[in-house]
């Protein structure tokens, strides 16, 4: 009786065990125990006028070109490596959800971009500090062609951002088709 | 000594083939569209291209990701098309074609096919609303499409419409747009404006049933229930005070009654004090 009692103790043991080794543990960090790498990377200059109705604070300002300029290294890996995972906090459940259609293994882009400048013009500022449309006028983006040439344009680009969890986040775009 | 003359020579003849067929990668000719590519419109059945060879790579990339294209070979070249049927965000673009280390770009501006509905997102603020400080509401309004692009909002070509709208004072939820309840937005109550107060002498318990209400602020809506609703009343010698909270624009306490001495009650909220009346046995 007590053997069998042993055994039903050990095969117990093995089945948690079991159950233990088979569950998948979560490799991701929490956000805030996560170093974003291609952020850290990332240079770029932002000027930013206000011209809503509405004002943000010096504060609200300062967080929005933070993020902002994290947001255009996420854009530039994105365009770079199609990795759309890596810039996930930077982007709206809408943005993610349409470029996951076009989702590919992931590889190296043969031309890479860095964006050089930009003159964020804020149009609406919501009260509640939620939403920000702007235009940022001057784009200039680099982008370097496989042998090295380095191909420079200018460009003004509509945008639409979100104020979602911690981050300004990436609603919508219209890059300005400018005569 | 023949050995080594053969062994240089055969090195020297694999040296001049492999450098012959790399030169003969770097010859290759670009590419020629069969149709003006100025402007694509994504998603696309089709593009033929006049070309020689047959280890093409086509990656069309739009402003913000690169978007792998299938290839079907034709006597005369290629025809790159795509699989998904989904659209891009518009924008300058470049399909590129690669073979070996020969890469070719052809700059076009990328636009979707007609969409099928676009969105209109009509943002509130603030989301709830109380008469007490203002009716005020700002609204921001875009529209966009299902590929998340901006469409103009009115036919001006702005792309961003904002006013300042003024609510109805009448308390309760509201949707900015009917079948979007993100859209959600509330106009509170305010603060009553007086406290009409009554009691009622229980004989069976010797109680009193004091009832505060209805409470209605200045627009008529009832006060919003757990208002906290304070009874204060003495009887000569004491103060007492009770709080109750406020359920459908009511308030009801009962007070403890001795037939021997007289009582002064009143209500208050905030800064808002009912009348002050007398209880004793003759009222």
């Amino acid at each position: 009786m007590r053997i069998l009692f042993w055994l039903f103790i050990a095969l117990f043991i093995i089945y948690l065990a079991v159950l233990a080794s088979s569950m998948k543990k979560s490799v991701e960090k929490p956000i805030f125990l996560r170093i974003d790498e291609v952020a850290n990377h990332h240079e770029t200059t932002i000027d930013i006028c206000v011209n809503s109705v509405y004002a943000p604070t010096p504060a609200e300002l300062e967080n929005l070109k933070s993020d902002y300029s994290n947001l255009w290294a996420h854009l530039n890996h994105f365009y770079a490596t199609n990795d759309l995972i890596a810039g996930k906090e930077y982007y709206t459940e809408r943005w993610f959800k349409q470029h996951g259609r076009y989702q590919t293994e992931m590889k190296k882009n043969l031309v890479t971009r860095k964006d050089l400048f930009h003159e964020l013009n804020i149009e609406n500022w919501s009260r509640d500090g939620l939403l920000c449309t702007a235009i940022d006028r001057h784009v200039t983006i680099e982008y370097t062609l496989p042998d090295q040439q380095k191909v420079i344009d200018t460009m003004s680009v509509a945008i639409v951002l979100l104020y979602q969890g911690d981050h300004w986040r990436i609603d919508a775009m219209q890059v300005l088709q400018e005569s | 000594m023949m050995i080594k003359y053969t062994l240089a020579l055969t090195g020297l003849i694999w040296y001049t083939l492999v450098s012959l067929s790399a030169c003969r990668q770097h010859l290759l000719r670009r590419p020629v569209p069969a149709s003006e590519l100025t402007t694509l419109t994504v998603p696309f059945e089709g593009l033929a291209f006049v070309a020689t060879g047959r280890n093409w790579k086509a990656t069309l990339l739009t402003f913000t990701q690169p978007i792998e294209l299938n290839i079907e070979y034709t006597n005369t070249g290629f025809i790159v098309f795509q699989d998904s049927p989904a659209g891009i965000i518009e924008g300058p673009g470049k399909l590129c074609l690669n073979s070996g280390n020969n890469h070719f770009f052809y700059d076009a501006w990328l636009q979707n096919q007609e969409f099928t509905s676009p969105e209109t997102i009509d943002i509130r603020s603030p989301k709830t609303v109380n008469p007490d400080s203002s009716l005020n509401q700002q609204r921001i309004v875009f529209t966009i499409d299902e590929w998340s692009n901006i469409v103009s909002v009115n036919e001006e070509n702005h792309l961003f419409f904002e006013e300042e709208v003024f609510l109805l004072p009448l308390a309760g939820v509201y949707r900015a747009q009917e079948y979007n309840p993100l859209s959600a937005f509330n106009v509170q109550p305010g603060s009553c404006v007086s406290i009409p107060l009554n009691a009622q002498f229980n004989e069976g318990d010797q109680h009193i049933l004091a009832k505060a209400g209805p409470l209605k602020d200045r627009f008529d809506n009832l006060v919003a229930d757990g208002t906290v609703v304070t009874f204060i009343y003495d009887d000569g010698q004491y103060i007492y005070r009770t709080e109750t909270a406020l359920i459908n624009g009511f308030a009801l306490t009962e007070i403890p009654f001795d037939p021997g001495n007289n009582y002064q009650l009143y209500a208050q909220v905030h800064s808002t004090h009912s009348i002050t009346i007398q209880l004793n046995l003759k009222s």
